[in-house]
């Protein structure tokens, strides 16, 4: 058979046949430059990706490197030889550390005191530095009630120093507004018997001022854990022995 | 087409962008290294003039010759600032790395204390005349902004049920008190240094390592912007300490959102 093929067809078909072949000729010229951009791209990420790890990575640890570029060390001009000078310039120094330790020694509550820590829900009573009861309270459940846009309570226990402004023992609860929105029921008037609970706080209560009381709990297998509306609640022991101990005008540090 | 077939000119091309590509990135690498120890050395500069302007010059000399006083004189630095710390209403930080403790402060009174397990320093520290820090140091300093591995305190949001029925439906689980998260966070004082504190333990997977990235992502764009404009960047030494992680996590969530913070270094 001849090699030669011989087309057989309009004048048409053959300048199409022409112009498609003449097209994938140039797609195949184009080929080459797609391996080049595809290395080109790899080459550029890879340049990228060790900049971005030398910057994360190795800048900090080469600031670390000091006796490369040792900082400036202050000049000493002379020396001091004058060993009465050194007594009467440490004697100076000590006294002033005696005027800020009586400073400070001035803020030390002088009755015992009472420290909250909110995040692990456990109190410390001190005498100074001394330690005279630990155990476990509860305190504020960082919860947001909502009940519209203008009624919202957050349940949270005040931060910051407080002091002990009452005492009361067999303490009447006056249930606040949200008590009933919490439950579901309609809130009473002002003075109407449903808000006295007379057994909810337990035996004692010491009043911290705006609404926030230290009192007792029904709930005692909560404690240790965040679930007032804001109050500090203790055990029964805990709550009679810090009611004892702690006087009116006593200090009360929560965290 | 394989390689093998390319063009000479072709792969003659490719090997002068991979040269080029390669120079740029070693001078980047050169330039950006250059900036970072400038950047060091002109942190070390700025503290010197800050806190050497006012220093009697026999004082000075005192402390850099005796170590006892020098002792005495960053102990009397250390008491000063707390004492300049009882104006705030909130809880302050006081870190101690000569006897290696961390408290928690109300009002003078220290209501968390924590011995520090480990601890480090930036060299800059070392480096650096002791007596700068004290200096520095014996005035309380602003944490102005931090970051951290666990969220501060947030609410709980609980709408309020419609009657009883929904009130016993919508009865509260009890809260999850156990610390489930790695504790780290930073505090980035005014005067430029940063606070570390990290959990003691070993943190599970590779939260130290995601820690880590983050916070140093955080600085990562100021200091790429700062060597753009051919500038000097940043440089924040930093302190670095490890205690346990119930206490990390009490401290970070006591403090307020713009703690006082002093310290004793020396």
């Amino acid at each position: 058979m001849d090699n030669k093929t011989e087309f057989i067809g309009s004048s048409r078909e053959l300048w199409l046949i022409t112009v498609s072949r003449n097209f994938f000729g140039s797609v195949r010229q184009l080929v080459h430059p797609v391996p080049l951009l595809v290395w080109l791209s790899m080459w550029l990420l890879t340049s990228v990706l060790v900049l971005l790890l030398f910057f994360l990575f190795a800048i900090p640890w080469l600031q670390n490197l000091q006796p490369l570029f040792p900082a400036p060390q202050a000049r000493i001009e002379s020396t001091l030889g004058d060993v009465d000078q050194s007594a009467a310039m440490m004697a100076l120094i000590e006294k002033d550390i005696t005027r800020q330790q009586k400073v400070l020694k001035a803020k030390m509550p002088r009755t015992n005191f009472l420290v909250i820590n909110t995040r692990e829900n456990k109190f410390t009573l001190r005498s100074g530095e001394e330690v005279l009861r630990t155990g476990f309270c509860s305190t504020g459940s960082y919860t947001l009630l909502v009940k519209s846009d203008k009624e919202k309570w957050a349940f949270q226990t005040p931060r910051g120093v407080l002091t002990v402004r009452g005492k009361t023992s067999s303490p009447v609860w006056i249930k606040p507004d949200w008590a009933f929105v919490e439950e579901g029921l309609p809130v009473p008037s002002a003075n109407h018997p449903s808000r006295y609970d007379y057994a909810t706080l337990g035996d004692y209560a010491l009043n911290l001022g705006n609404g926030y009381l230290i009192h007792g709990t029904l709930y005692q297998r909560l404690l240790g854990m965040p679930v007032t509306h804001g109050c500090i609640r203790l055990g029964d022991d805990d709550l009679e022995a810090i009611y004892k101990a702690m006087p009116a005008g006593a200090k009360v540090f929560i965290y | 087409m394989s390689k093998q077939e390319a063009p000479r000119e072709y792969r003659r091309l490719k090997r002068s962008i991979a040269y080029l590509l390669a120079a740029a990135v070693a001078a980047v690498i050169l330039y950006a290294s250059t900036m970072a120890f400038m950047a060091v050395r002109v942190t070390s500069q700025r503290l010197t003039e800050a806190y050497n302007a006012d220093l009697a010059h026999t004082e000075y000399i005192q402390a850099h010759n005796d170590t006892a006083y020098r002792q005495r004189l960053a102990y009397n630095a250390l008491l000063k600032s707390r004492v300049a710390m009882l104006a705030a209403d909130s809880a302050s930080l006081t870190i101690d790395l000569v006897q290696q403790t961390i408290a928690l402060e109300l009002q003078g009174v220290a209501v968390h204390k924590v011995a520090i397990a480990k601890s480090q320093t930036s060299r800059l520290f070392s480096q650096t005349d002791p007596v700068y820090w004290i200096r520095m140091f014996s005035e309380p300093h602003t944490a102005d902004s931090s970051v951290s591995s666990v969220s501060k305190q947030t609410f709980l949001i609980k709408n309020a049920p419609r009657d009883t029925t929904e009130t016993n439906a919508s009865a509260l689980a009890l809260p999850d008190t156990s610390l489930s998260q790695a504790i780290f966070f930073t505090l980035w004082l005014t005067n430029g240094i940063a606070v570390n504190v990290y959990q003691q333990e070993e943190a599970a997977g590779f939260a130290r390592q995601k820690y880590h990235f983050a916070r140093r992502k955080a600085t990562l764009s100021r200091f790429i912007r700062s060597i753009i404009r051919l500038e000097v960047p940043g440089y924040t030494p930093a302190i670095d300490i490890y205690i346990p992680a119930r206490d990390a996590h009490t401290i970070y969530k006591a403090l307020p959102m713009r703690p006082l913070i002093t310290m004793r270094l020396v």
